[in-house]
């Protein structure tokens, strides 16, 4: 790509995408929010240089256009407010077997949108937490805070499931 | 540092590599003496990087660059101005006594149902088009999905001969349009008929024994003109628009600037 912001941008699209997917939980609107950040950062009048802020700038056009739309179709304003009432905090006792990807994904689904969003941008997108408190416009101590407390109620989810991996039994010759 | 003076958020930001190289140091020392810490960090680390990979995103491509800033509010300018200077001309001339008739109608009705819009969402759209439709001849409503427009809103308006299907699509960026299907086909020719009242753009035609009206407020004129020849090329079909069509109809979303609806 010969415009050098777009080739910027590019890089971002499938990080975008999974905070997208984060904050609206079904695919054909994730595609869509991605499509309309882009087109704004494009038509941004000044971009952030470094990177890090650059980043930060793009998560939070892409969070604006979620915000706007979900006013837009009249849903709680309160919808990305943190509603944290899992303890989270405590170490978690659960049997590392649980851990695999459908479980882990199922359960992230049904997390409060908040704290999908939290941990999406953290472990998903890659932001330090610098770079969340400014996408998300909160002191970098709640961010510590929220994906410590999101972690522990994903990981508590994950015990609760009873979805589990079926064992493959493996012959000789097969793969 | 003891396990009691190690929280599970400290763990976490442990993990995340957001301490300090002294705290950090601290935290690592406590986690190679005690196994019960390296556990958590273990879960910790496999949590965040199953995390990672559950997201499955599809190939995206980066969208066609809207104009320059300037460029935007110089055609924005223009099409101001055009409007300004000559809408009253242009209704003169090219609205017929039978055209004026429908087009005042047909905005109230677009504002009726776009404007409202929890009434639209009530609406069980998809049940009344398919009891509406057949009840005017030659009337055929397109899918216009491709252009990324949804039908928000179906009612018949109107009785008899004068009975008005009335569709509205609602966009993801705030697009709103109305198609209008009615029986009565005086004054209207086969041809695309373009009029337009201040922010308010409607083209007009008909196909058989039926007259359409569509309408927008707000939308790209250029994106807007090529949705109302994809509505007429399919009411003159009878079929789903066709795969260049509807490519046509994408880019057009992607080069076009969010309605001002």
């Amino acid at each position: 790509m010969s415009d050098p912001r777009g080739a910027r941008i590019e890089v971002y699209l499938k990080r975008l995408y999974g905070y997208a997917f984060s904050l609206s939980g079904n695919h054909h609107d994730s595609e869509d929010l991605v499509h309309e950040c882009a087109l704004r950062a494009l038509a941004a009048g000044k971009v952030p240089i470094d990177e890090p802020a650059f980043r930060a700038w793009l998560f939070r056009i892409l969070r604006n256009i979620f915000l706007d739309r979900m006013r837009q179709k009249k849903v709680a304003e309160d919808a990305l407010e943190p509603e944290f009432s899992v303890p989270g905090t405590e170490f978690w006792q659960g049997d590392n077997r649980f851990f695999n990807g459908l479980t882990v994904k199922m359960e992230m689904a049904k997390l409060p949108r908040p704290q999908r969003e939290i941990i999406a941008l953290v472990d998903i997108v890659g932001l330090s937490y610098a770079e969340a408190s400014r996408c998300l416009d909160i002191p970098v101590g709640t961010v510590m805070s929220r994906v410590s407390r999101a972690r522990g109620a994903l990981l508590q989810a994950v015990t609760r499931s009873n979805v589990q991996a079926l064992p493959v039994r493996k012959k000789n010759g097969m793969r | 540092m003891t396990r009691s003076e190690i929280t599970f958020e400290t763990l976490n930001a442990y993990v995340d590599g957001e301490l300090d190289t002294p705290t950090a140091a601290e935290v690592a020392r406590a986690v190679a003496e005690q196994p019960a810490l390296a556990r958590q960090v273990a879960v910790l680390s496999r949590l965040r990087s199953t995390v990672a990979q559950s997201i499955e995103a599809p190939d995206l491509t980066l969208p066609a660059p809207p104009p320059p800033r300037r460029l935007r509010m110089a055609i924005a300018a223009s099409i101001a101005f055009a409007l300004f200077v000559g809408g009253s001309a242009l209704m003169a001339t090219l609205d017929g006594p039978a055209q004026r008739d429908w087009l005042t109608p047909a905005l109230r009705l677009h504002h009726g149902w776009s404007v409202d819009s929890a009434a639209a969402q009530q609406t069980r759209a998809a049940l009344f088009l398919a009891r509406y439709a057949r009840t005017i001849p030659d009337a055929y409503v397109p899918d216009l999905s491709a252009a990324r427009l949804s039908v928000e809103h179906v009612s018949m308006e109107g009785t008899g001969r004068d009975r008005t299907l009335l569709v509205g699509y609602g966009g993801t960026r705030g697009c709103k349009v109305s198609l209008m299907i009615f029986p009565t086909v005086s004054g209207l020719s086969e041809a695309l008929t373009r009029h337009a009242a201040g922010r308010n753009e409607a083209y007009a035609w008909r196909s058989g024994n039926a007259g359409y009206v569509i309408v927008s407020e707000g939308m790209d004129p250029k994106r807007f003109r090529l949705v109302a020849e994809s509505v007429r090329r399919a009411s003159i079909e009878h079929l789903p628009v066709n795969t260049e069509t509807r490519t046509a109809l994408r880019r057009s979303r992607e080069t076009s600037t969010p309605c001002a609806a």
